[in-house]
């Protein structure tokens, strides 16, 4: 198989809370407005489907940095998935640029 | 992020950049569209009688739609190649000429095109009549040259696009009624299960060893394509289905997964009773969502963490009868409603046919690839301005001259 990076792990949670911090960027004369998701965890991503996330942070409370731009990207209470170097950040306890706590 | 990474994540509920996108099958009714409407407004020409010409022209037509997945199928044996002709008209290609506009298939079904040469319908079922499988020759899954082509297919695009194969024909209801006729099928359930089960095991065998072997290859998707539904409901009760079908879709399941493949299933229609079992037995997508007879946002809603829905454009009705707005309103609403969190690729919930508009289809994928721009770590860039009104101005993407084309058949 060629799979893209099986092993590549990325978390998921729940999206809890949004802030819209106001910042935009332009880009293509389009907005994209800096937002801070808060994110309870859930689960590893079912790319890695032997990967159990460790109970420590089972139900953690994380923050992500995304840029939007259109209403359904405002959506909460769905499951979004940290990028793997998140992911790493977070199992590492040692928060990121785009993830904190 | 490519072709094959934005996909897989769709597989796997992520969200990546932009909402994927998928082709429709290029066969059949939607023949016509693809020769008359599309390629020739895309500058692309079919080169007649070859089969990886015409993928190539194909190819370029999906990387000017922004498609995300190549299909891959597998083939007759070489020494049936050499029989047969290969007319995309018809539900299966490959035949032996037995009668003017009419193809004998490998298994011996035999098909007529149409008055209107735009469908072919099954005027021979080789298993209609008899009392027993004993005198059958099912075809042999390893036979030489069944993947010549997809093997090379598979190599071409395997690192930059999401790759779904399919055996080249249907799942266990459909075909085990090509082969045995409809009526008579749906009484051999009822009345005569040790025949079905025999001719079921058999194709599931067959079905096996074809899908390990694109498993071997690099395919990323299984394609199971077994219409068991019309848009009114289910063609056989689900106690039939799980009766017969869901055990063995489960063996064939289970062992391209084990192999690391995802699966997709296909059927029109309303199968809404069938989709916990599909779940259960590891479906990983559903493809095509009819909207003009499921609600995708109800199929989202109820199973939309455990199931990718692949389609969800109406083909009925959108993109022959509306109008671009329409279909602008219909790709928006659907990646508005759906897309979020993952799990969703768009395209045609079904072939073009003749009748669809060309600036209709265009737009599906212009919408999508704007609207279906997913939040991420940095601003994203529009895509590139290559339409007006939505439709992409004539690209000028060839083939490379003196690149030399393969045949077969």
């Amino acid at each position: 198989m060629t799979k893209l990076s099986p092993m590549v792990r990325k978390l998921k949670g729940r999206a809890l809370a949004i802030e819209r911090t106001g910042e935009i960027v332009r880009r293509d004369d389009e907005n994209w407005e800096k937002c801070i998701f808060t994110l309870e965890l859930a689960r590893f991503s079912s790319g890695t489907p032997t990967e159990q996330i460790p109970s420590s942070l089972k139900g953690k409370k994380v923050k992500i940095a995304r840029y939007c731009l259109y209403d359904w990207h405002y959506k909460l209470e769905i499951e979004k998935t940290l990028e793997p170097d998140e992911t790493e950040a977070v199992l590492e306890g040692k928060p990121s640029a785009t993830v904190y706590w | 992020m490519n072709s094959k990474e934005r996909a897989l994540r769709a597989f796997n509920h992520e969200e990546p950049d932009r909402v994927p996108l998928e082709g429709i099958a290029w066969g059949e009714w939607s023949y016509p569209f693809l020769e008359k409407v599309l390629l020739p407004h895309f500058r692309l020409e079919k080169v007649a009688g070859s089969v990886i010409g015409f993928t190539e022209e194909l190819d370029l037509l999906a990387r000017m739609l922004g498609i995300d997945f190549r299909a891959v199928s597998s083939d007759p044996p070489t020494d049936f190649q050499r029989r047969a002709v290969s007319d995309p008209l018809f539900h299966n290609p490959w035949g032996v000429r037995v009668a003017p506009d009419t193809l004998e298939d490998e298994w011996g079904i035999q098909r007529q095109l149409n008055a209107t040469r735009t469908q072919s319908r099954i005027v021979k079922h080789p298993l209609k009549g008899v009392n027993s499988l004993d005198e059958y020759t099912f075809p042999d899954a390893e036979a030489p040259g069944r993947f010549d082509t997809s093997k090379k297919l598979v190599k071409t695009w395997r690192d930059e696009y999401a790759i779904s194969a399919i055996w080249g024909g249907d799942g266990f209801f459909s075909q085990a009624w090509y082969l045995r006729g409809f009526e008579a099928m749906i009484l051999d359930m009822q009345s005569n299960p040790s025949f079905v089960d025999r001719l079921l095991d058999e194709l599931l065998r067959f079905y096996v060893s074809i899908g390990m072997r694109f498993a071997e290859m690099g395919a990323d998707i299984l394609c199971i394509a077994d219409d068991v539904a019309m848009q009114t409901g289910l063609i056989i009760s689900p106690r039939l289905w799980r009766r017969y079908v869901k055990p063995r879709m489960l063996r064939l399941v289970s062992a391209v997964k084990q192999k690391g493949m995802y699966v997709i299933f296909h059927s029109d229609g309303n199968l809404e009773p069938l989709i916990p079992d599909l779940i259960e037995i590891g479906i990983d997508a559903l493809n095509p969502v009819q909207p003009e007879c499921m609600n995708p946002v109800k199929i989202k809603e109820l199973y939309g963490d455990k199931l990718c829905l692949s389609g969800t454009i109406s083909m009925q009705e959108t993109l022959p009868f509306g109008t671009v707005e329409d279909v602008r309103n219909e790709v928006e609403e659907r990646i508005a409603t759906c897309g979020a969190g993952g799990g969703l690729i768009i395209s045609p919930s079904n072939q073009a046919t003749i009748d669809v508009k060309l600036e209709n289809f265009v737009a599906v994928y212009e919408t999508a690839k704007k609207f279906g721009r997913y939040p991420t770590t940095q601003p994203q860039p529009a895509p590139s301005q290559a339409s007006i009104n939505g439709i992409p101005t004539r690209h000028t993407l060839r083939r490379h001259e003196g690149d030399e084309v393969e045949s077969h058949g």
